[in-house]
């Protein structure tokens, strides 16, 4: 059945996020695998109310805020890049932060 | 038939294109592997029936990935993007945006219909006009790309 594939794509799609958050250090590149995440759970929500019941006002709201998270984040990672001068990514130097 | 085929094919490159996100080392890749996935994501929006969330997906999603490559591309260094071969990415880029012209150019921008109240013409749905967009949107990205590797040029020659 269709629906089952489209479960099936996001599923998919949220491995592929949930490794990418375990397996990586980039900063950057964990905020994408969020951003793949969300995603995931978009497509899944929406193939839900295409074929089980009617409604898209919720859909709307997670791609808003996901595009929000997004550029939120960046601007952590660019504020920290300008304040600390570090041209690292790696969050395990996060701890640099305290001082 | 035609309609499971055309979804395995976007499901397929779309779980590539969010592999490649994770495989990629270079961050001009990374985001353009992103970027794919947004618009293949979006083109599973259309297929689920909401061409309004494929239009938010597009727009927003690729200003979001456009902060994402300014800040990635400018802690990085344009230095590390040497490896890049351009000359690939601007023909494959030319080829694709030629495919997509000489199939989307045959639709009308916009097609009317008449109020039957009124008289007066009133635009459909966006759902008719949804390869223009596509269109405009690919345009759009690939020139803020363009002027983002004229801008590395130029800062290396300094």
């Amino acid at each position: 059945m269709i629906f089952n594939l489209f479960i099936l794509l996001g599923m998919a799609l949220f491995a592929v996020g949930i490794s990418g958050i375990l397996a990586s250090r980039n900063f950057i590149i964990m905020m994408l695998s969020i951003e793949i995440m969300i995603i995931s759970s978009t497509v899944v929500a929406l193939s839900v109310f295409y074929f089980v019941s009617s409604g898209n006002i919720v859909i709307l709201l997670l791609v808003i805020w996901s595009a929000a998270s997004a550029e939120a984040m960046a601007l952590v990672a660019f504020y920290r890049y300008m304040t600390k001068g570090q041209a690292s990514l790696d969050v395990t130097k996060l701890s640099k932060l305290r001082n | 038939m035609v309609y499971m085929a055309v979804f395995a094919a976007i499901a397929l490159l779309e779980v590539l294109s969010a592999a490649m996100v994770l495989i990629f080392r270079n961050m001009l890749h990374v985001v353009l592997a992103i970027s794919a996935l947004f618009m293949l994501n979006s083109a599973v929006f259309m297929m689920l029936g909401q061409p309004l969330l494929a239009l938010l997906q597009l727009f927003i999603m690729i200003g979001g990935v456009s902060t994402y490559l300014f800040v990635g591309v400018a802690s990085e260094g344009y230095s590390k993007f040497r490896g890049t071969n351009y000359k690939l990415f601007a023909v494959s880029y030319l080829v694709i945006f030629v495919l997509f012209s000489l199939k989307l150019g045959q639709i009308g921008l916009l097609t009317s219909q008449q109020n039957v109240v009124s008289g007066q013409l009133i635009a459909q749905s966006i759902g008719s006009n949804i390869g223009m967009l596509y269109l405009t949107v690919i345009m759009l990205f690939g020139v803020g790309l363009g002027s983002i590797i004229v801008m590395g040029k130029i800062g290396d020659k300094k």
